[in-house]
């Protein structure tokens, strides 16, 4: 697989700013599910907690540009593979858990998150990947409307594409297995991260599709080890 | 016996407007006829998805320049297939080996019109087109030979394959 440069192009020229105006708080939704259960926390008498969830949602706008271009540093790597997104993962909750402004808020609701119940987690995510789901349709329109007005479609195209297989690994990730896999959340936190480093041109185009090919292959062979060696060998030899 | 399918064999059966095509079909025929087990590994299986996605992907953009001058003609159809057939050759021109690629698109993008598609969501559908090809591949595959993955099968199936002979 070619390597992936962190050279910086003007993508912003094919691609309209709308599509993008969501990845930090569907990424965040993603790492921090919890933000999503307001009620849950009412319940639970956790009304200091909301102070936390707006702390992290509402963030000035300057300080997410700079937490997603730090990121977006995070995932942009050489020869990706189905390992990728555990190892990226890692990295990426450091990161957050150290942040001076959101870093205690997010380790609070960390601890939240772990006092529920293994069925409520489930519940949890279950319910937000269905929200993400959502999102990722409503940002489809976008790119369809765009893809009308733009000359040069071919990015539009591939941001397409790539939200559309996100779309299905989570469908079919939620539609068919009966036990909720973290793993999940690594790939699909990653992605959103991986289609903000196109838009800050940290990705060569042909490197975009990459990850877009990994996550079809993964819904398609849903039957098939997520680690099969066949899948890192042929990703690795491309 | 076990005949092993490689990745433009798969193009060519899964294209109906392959140049190979009908030799592809003739190819699984004659094997079929001779009582022959197709399998298809995880790696050509893997690859053939790649290669025909990347492939009809840039198709889909060449198709795309056109999508407003579709959306215009869309309810006329005479209008609309001349305007096709004339785009379509002036590209087979200029790249004539894409031309299986083109007449497939073509034939979609008549689907989607028959299907009573909204042109204004042609983008959609063909950029779902070509990220469902290793759905599409899969079912023309299991259709056309019934192949079989040989990284499905169980670890004594497995074992047992290593002695297969081609």
């Amino acid at each position: 697989m070619s390597s992936t440069v962190t050279k910086r192009e003007d993508f912003n020229v094919f691609l309209p700013s709308e599509i993008f105006l969501d990845i930090y708080k569907l990424f965040i939704m993603i790492r921090q599910p919890i933000l999503e259960a307001k009620e849950i926390l009412l319940r639970r008498h956790r009304r200091s907690l909301l102070k936390d969830i707006e702390k992290i949602v509402e963030i000035p706008e300057e300080k997410r540009e700079m937490l997603l271009d730090t990121l977006t540093d995070l995932v942009v790597i050489e020869d990706i593979d189905v390992e990728a997104p555990k190892r990226a993962n890692e990295k990426i909750n450091n990161l957050l858990i150290h942040d001076k402004e959101i870093g205690n808020s997010i380790a609070k609701l960390d601890r939240e998150l772990k006092t529920l119940n293994k069925k409520q987690r489930e519940q949890l995510y279950r319910e937000m990947c269905m929200k993400l789901s959502g999102e990722i349709k409503k940002i489809r329109i976008v790119t369809n409307d765009a893809a009308k007005e733009i000359e040069d479609i071919k990015m539009v195209l591939a941001v397409d594409q790539f939200l559309y297989t996100l779309d299905k690994f989570l469908t079919i990730h939620l539609s068919t297995w009966r036990k909720f896999d973290l793993d999940v959340l690594n790939y699909a936190a990653f992605s959103l991260l991986w289609l903000d480093a196109l838009r800050r041109g940290k990705l060569k185009f042909e490197n975009f599709y990459d990850f877009s090919s990994l996550l079809s292959l993964l819904s398609e062979n849903k039957h098939v080890s997520k680690f099969d060696d066949s899948f890192i060998e042929l990703m690795a030899s491309v | 016996m076990y005949y092993s399918l490689d990745t433009n064999l798969i193009f060519g059966l899964v294209n109906t407007y392959d140049s190979l095509h009908q030799e592809s079909v003739g190819v699984v025929n004659t094997y079929k006829n001779k009582n022959f087990k197709f399998i298809w590994l995880q790696k050509v299986r893997t690859e053939a998805h790649i290669r025909f996605q990347e492939k009809l992907s840039i198709v889909v953009v060449e198709f795309l320049k056109w999508q407003n001058n579709m959306i215009k003609l869309w309810n006329d159809d005479k209008a609309l297939k001349s305007f096709l057939n004339e785009k379509i050759n002036e590209l087979q021109k200029t790249n004539p080996y894409r031309k299986n690629f083109y007449g497939y698109l073509h034939s979609k993008v008549i689907d989607f019109k028959t299907n009573d598609g909204n042109p204004h969501y042609l983008f959609s559908y063909l950029s779902e087109l070509s990220s469902e090809i290793p759905t599409i591949i899969e079912k023309e595959i299991l259709n056309r030979c019934e192949a079989i993955d040989l990284s499905l099968l169980s670890p004594p199936e497995r074992k047992k394959s290593r002695e297969l002979k081609f």
